[in-house]
């Protein structure tokens, strides 16, 4: 996410292409703005929503994913790189029933989420519960803080 | 979640206004639904990630279902964020039904984050065979 602490000042007409700069900004900037909820998060164009965070040990990635079985899923890392792909399959009702409403949907979908340090590729552990994917990745040696310790001479 | 309420008041899909209490603070996320109907019941499948079985509550009273969920995503305090796309919050959305239902006999599961709740119509409300004499 950009945040921006002051507007610019408006570009001047005689700044040309600047101004071009600015229109092509503002039409990407109302693009983003369509496909997003109500608090300025993703739209339900992207699937699974994903979570990153962090803390000393490992980063965790969680994803919300439900209905979908852990069978379905296939994670795979490469490099600094983790992605999620599947298939969320809903299950076949009977031809007697006749829909009210029909909003879920189901199909393939994959994500992948580049981290900004490398992790240890043999020990992710991954768990699915109440629909919800947690994804641990610890961190390289190299790449955990280390604690440097004052001295006082 | 991807349509986000926050009203106070919502709509209820008959189109009359009900009260929803908000006992927790954070947003409120309307679950996508499914609802099909064939001659014994109606069924409701939602989705709810996040939601544990004992979380959640259904209610059903004149003729209004309500079904409400709490999120237990809420992540452990020593993490950071990197980015967030959903954020812990309450599934709540509410229905109108127009046929009668045996309260009994309603039967509510719920596996993967996703509801599936069996609403068996109550006797007198099954369609019937009137069979046509001939002479």
């Amino acid at each position: 996410m950009i945040v921006t602490r002051m507007r610019p000042v408006r570009d001047r007409w005689d700044a040309g292409w600047n101004e071009y700069d600015r229109m092509r900004r503002d039409v990407l900037r109302w693009a983003d703005a369509m496909n997003r909820g109500f608090f300025g998060e993703p739209g339900f164009r992207i699937f699974p929503l994903v979570n990153v965070s962090q803390d000393d040990e490992n980063f965790y990635v969680r994803a919300e994913l439900p209905g979908v079985k852990a069978s379905d899923l296939q994670l795979s890392a490469t490099g600094r790189k983790l992605s999620i792909a599947g298939k969320r399959e809903l299950p076949e009702e009977s031809a007697k029933v006749s829909y009210h409403r029909k909003e879920r949907e189901g199909g393939s979908f994959s994500r992948s989420i580049e981290l900004t340090s490398d992790f240890d590729r043999d020990k992710i552990d991954a768990r699915y519960q109440n629909g919800i994917l947690t994804v641990t990745l610890p961190r390289s040696q190299s790449t955990k803080p280390r604690q440097i310790p004052v001295k006082t001479s | 979640m991807a349509n986000e309420k926050t009203h106070e008041i919502q709509k209820t899909e008959g189109g009359t206004q009900v009260e929803v209490e908000q006992t927790k603070s954070g947003p409120v996320y309307l679950p996508a639904v499914d609802i099909f109907e064939d001659d014994s019941a109606i069924t409701l499948v939602a989705d709810m990630p996040g939601v544990r079985p004992n979380d959640l509550r259904i209610d059903l009273h004149e003729g209004v279902l309500t079904l409400t969920g709490q999120a237990d995503t809420t992540e452990p305090e020593a993490e950071t964020d990197i980015f967030k796309e959903y954020r812990p919050g309450q599934f709540c959305r509410q229905f109108s039904l127009s046929d009668r239902i045996d309260q009994d006999k309603i039967e509510a599961g719920m596996t993967d984050g996703v509801l599936r709740l069996v609403l068996p119509k109550a006797e007198a409300q099954k369609p019937r065979q009137i069979k046509v004499k001939t002479k």
